[in-house]
C-alpha cells in the first residue's frame, strides 16, 4: 500500500471520528446557547445512549434498528428527566452550581454504567458491516462511510429544524434571551426540556454510531466528551456549523497525528488545540460572541 | 459578629485539639489525618471557587503533582520541609501557567483546561516509568521529621496537620479579608463592573488560582510524607469532583466550610461501608441535593439560621463564621 493510500484511509477515518465529535459538540452548543453553561454531562449522555442500545439489543426481542432508534429516544427522555430533576432548579443559581451539577450527573451516569455493565469494554453488534470499498489502492471501511453519512444527514435535519420550523425558531428565540422570549409567549420551560432532549439524543446517536468500531465502555463519555469539547471551542461555542467543522478538524488532526507522530498521546492533540484556540482565538473559527456586554 | 466568629473558632479548635485524648480509636484518628490533608487542598479549591466563582476540575491533579514533586525531591536527599515548600511553589507556578490561557475569557474555560491538564498529568505519571515508577507508584517516602523526631504515629501526625490547617485557615482569613478578597468578590459579582472600578481582573484571578494551587501542592506534599506512599490512581479526575463535593457540603466561600466538608466526606463513606461501590454516586447525589436545597452548605446554612434568629432579637447582626 502506497503512502498516499494510507493518507486517504487516515483521512476517511478522521472524518468519521470527527463526525462523531461533531454530533456530541452540537449538544454542547445547544446547551451553551440556551443556558450559557457547558454541559459536562454531554459525553456521558453519549455513553448512556450507547449502553441503552447495547441493553436493548441484548434483550433480543427487538429488531436491531428499532433497538437503536429506541435507545436514542430513551436517551432523549433521560435528558428531559435530568433537566427536570437536577438542572431546572439551578437555572437561577450561580453558574458554578449549574456546572457542578452537570459534572455530578455525569459521574452518576458513569458509575451506574460501571455497576450494571462492568468496567471492561463490551463488544457492540457490528450493524455497519465489514465491507471495504476500494478507492484506488486505498481500502475505505464501510463503517466509516456510514458514520459520516448518517451524521451529515442529522446535521442537515437539525439546521432545517432550527431555520424553518416554528419550534426551532422559538428555541432560537429562547437562546437569544430567555426573559424576552417568555414575554413573547414562548413556553421557555418546555423549550429547555426540548433542548435537553435533542442534545442528549445527538449524544446518543454519536454513541450508537461509534460503538461498533470502538466497543462500549463506561469511561467513553469522558474521552469522547473532552475531544468534542475541543471541537465545540474550536468552532466558536455558539455555532452549529462551527461545531461541525471543529469536530471534523479535530478528528482529522488527531488521526493524522496518531499515524504520523505517535498513537500514545492521542488525547493530547485535542487538548493542545483547545489551549491554542483559547490563547490565540478565543472566539473560535465561527464564534459571534466577540465583545462582552455589561450585565 | 466578630464575637460569634471568635466563639465558634475557639470551640472548633478546642474540640479538635481534645479529640485524640478522648478518641482511642487509632484508625479513626488516621482517617482524620487523611481528612485534614484533603482539607488543605479543599481550602485551596475554595479560594478559587468560593471567591472567584470559577471551578477547577483538576485539583486532584495539582494535589498529585505536589505529592510527586515532594516525594521525588525527598527521595533524592532533599530535606523534607524544603521539598514540601518546593512542591507548593512548583504547583503554584503550574497553576499560574494553566490560568493564563483563560485569563481574558468569561465563562468556565478554566474548568476544562484544568480537567485536561490533570488527565494528561496522570498519563505522564503512568508512562514516565524511569522517574515515577509508573502505575506502581512510589514507596518509602521519608516522613516529616522535627529534629530526631519523625511523624509516623497517628497522634503526632494529627497534631501536625491540625497546626498546619490552623495556620492555613488563618492565612486564608487574612487573604479573604484583605483588599485581595474584596477584589475577588467584586470580580465574581461582575467582571465588567470590577474592571471599570480599576480592578485588574486578570491579575487577581491568576493570583487566586496561584494561591489555590499552592494549597493543593502543599496538601499533596503532606499526603506523600504522612502516608509514605503515592500512586497515580489516587489523583484521577474523579477525585477532583470529590474535592468540589467537600467544598459544597461544608460551605462554598466560607472559612471553615472546606475543613468540615473534608472531614465529613472522608468519614461518611466509612460508615456506609456496605455501599462502598456507591461512594462516588453518594458523593454526587449529596452534592446535587445540597446545591439545590442548601447552596450554602453546612456553614452557610448555620449562618443563615443564626442570622434569622438574631434579626428577631433587638441587636440584629450577622454571624460571620
Amino acid at each position: 500500500m502506497g503512502r498516499s493510500d494510507l493518507f486517504v484511509q487516515v483521512v476517511a477515518q478522521g472524518l468519521a471520528m470527527g463526525a462523531v465529535y461533531a454530533l456530541i459538540a452540537l449538544g454542547y452548543v445547544m446547551i451553551f446557547k440556551a443556558v450559557g453553561v457547558f454541559n459536562f454531562a454531554q459525553g456521558d449522555f453519549m455513553m448512556a445512549g450507547c449502553f441503552l442500545g447495547l441493553w436493548l439489543v441484548s434483550t433480543g426481542t427487538i429488531p436491531l434498528f428499532a433497538a437503536l432508534v429506541l435507545a436514542v429516544l430513551l436517551s432523549a427522555a433521560l435528558g428531559v428527566i435530568v433537566e427536570i430533576v437536577a438542572f431546572h432548579p439551578l437555572l437561577e443559581s450561580p453558574s458554578r452550581s449549574y456546572l457542578m451539577c452537570t459534572i455530578a450527573v455525569g459521574i452518576i451516569f458513569r458509575e451506574v454504567a460501571k455497576m450494571r455493565f462492568g468496567a471492561d469494554p463490551l463488544r457492540f453488534p457490528n450493524y455497519l458491516g465489514h465491507g471495504v470499498i476500494k478507492v484506488g489502492g486505498a481500502g475505505l471501511s464501510v463503517q466509516y462511510i456510514w458514520i459520516t453519512t448518517v451524521a451529515a444527514v442529522v446535521v442537515v435535519l437539525l439546521l432545517w429544524f432550527f431555520k424553518r420550523t416554528k419550534v426551532g425558531k422559538a428555541m432560537r428565540a429562547v437562546s437569544e434571551d430567555r426573559e424576552v422570549a417568555r414575554l413573547m409567549g414562548i413556553d421557555t420551560d418546555f423549550n429547555m426540556r426540548l433542548t435537553y432532549a435533542i442534545s442528549s439524543a445527538l449524544g446518543a446517536m454519536a454513541g450508537v454510531l461509534i460503538a461498533p468500531v470502538f466497543f462500549a465502555f463506561s469511561e467513553m463519555g469522558r474521552s469522547f466528551g473532552l475531544r468534542a469539547f475541543s471541537s465545540f471551542v474550536l468552532g466558536g461555542t455558539d455555532s452549529i456549523v462551527g461545531a461541525v467543522i471543529g469536530g471534523l478538524l479535530i478528528g482529522l488532526m488527531e488521526n493524522l497525528a496518531g499515524v504520523y507522530i505517535s498513537t500514545q498521546y492521542k488525547d493530547v492533540v485535542s487538548f493542545v488545540v483547545l489551549i491554542a484556540v483559547l490563547v490565540w482565538r478565543p472566539t473560535g473559527l465561527f464564534g459571534e460572541r466577540g465583545e462582552q456586554r455589561a450585565g | 459578629m466578630r464575637a460569634n466568629t471568635k466563639t465558634f473558632s475557639l470551640y472548633f479548635w478546642l474540640v479538635a485539639a481534645l479529640l485524640p485524648v478522648v478518641l482511642r480509636n487509632i484508625y479513626l484518628l488516621h482517617l482524620l489525618v487523611v481528612a485534614l490533608i484533603y482539607s488543605v487542598t479543599a481550602m485551596g479549591l475554595n479560594i478559587l471557587t468560593g471567591y472567584t466563582g470559577k471551578l477547577s476540575l483538576g485539583h486532584a491533579g495539582l494535589f498529585g503533582l505536589g505529592a510527586y514533586v515532594s516525594a521525588l525531591l525527598s527521595l533524592h536527599e532533599v530535606p523534607v520541609p524544603v521539598a514540601m515548600l518546593a512542591a507548593g511553589i512548583a504547583v503554584a507556578s503550574v497553576g499560574v501557567l494553566l490560568g493564563i490561557p483563560t485569563l481574558k475569557l468569561q465563562g468556565h474555560y478554566l474548568s476544562i483546561v484544568t480537567l485536561g491538564f490533570s488527565e494528561i498529568l496522570i498519563l505522564i505519571i503512568i508512562n514516565w516509568k524511569s522517574l515515577t515508577n509508573g502505575p506502581g507508584g512510589l514507596r518509602g517516602i521519608p516522613p516529616i521529621s522535627i529534629g530526631s523526631f519523625s511523624l509516623v504515629d497517628e497522634v503526632p501526625q494529627y497534631y501536625f496537620m491540625l497546626g498546619l490547617v490552623a495556620l492555613l485557615v488563618w492565612v486564608k482569613a487574612r487573604i479573604v479579608h484583605s483588599h485581595v478578597g474584596l477584589a475577588l468578590r467584586a470580580i465574581m459579582d461582575s467582571e465588567t463592573a470590577a474592571e471599570a472600578m480599576g480592578i485588574s481582573v486578570a491579575y487577581y484571578r491568576v493570583m487566586a488560582f496561584g494561591i489555590s494551587s499552592f494549597y493543593a501542592g502543599l496538601g499533596g506534599a503532606c499526603f506523600s510524607h504522612l502516608l509514605g506512599y503515592v500512586s497515580p490512581y489516587s489523583f484521577q479526575s474523579a477525585e477532583s469532583f470529590g474535592l468540589l463535593g467537600m467544598v459544597v457540603v461544608g460551605g462554598i466561600g466560607t472559612l471553615y466550610g472546606p475543613v468540615l466538608g473534608a472531614v465529613l466526606m472522608t468519614l461518611l463513606p466509612e460508615y456506609f461501608r456496605a455501599f462502598a461501590d456507591f461512594r462516588l454516586i453518594l458523593n454526587a447525589v449529596v452534592t446535587i441535593i445540597l446545591l439545590i436545597k442548601a447552596p450554602g452548605g453546612i456553614v452557610g446554612t448555620v449562618q443563615a439560621l443564626a442570622r434569622r434568629r438574631q434579626l428577631s432579637a433587638p441587636t440584629a447582626r450577622g454571624c460571620g463564621l
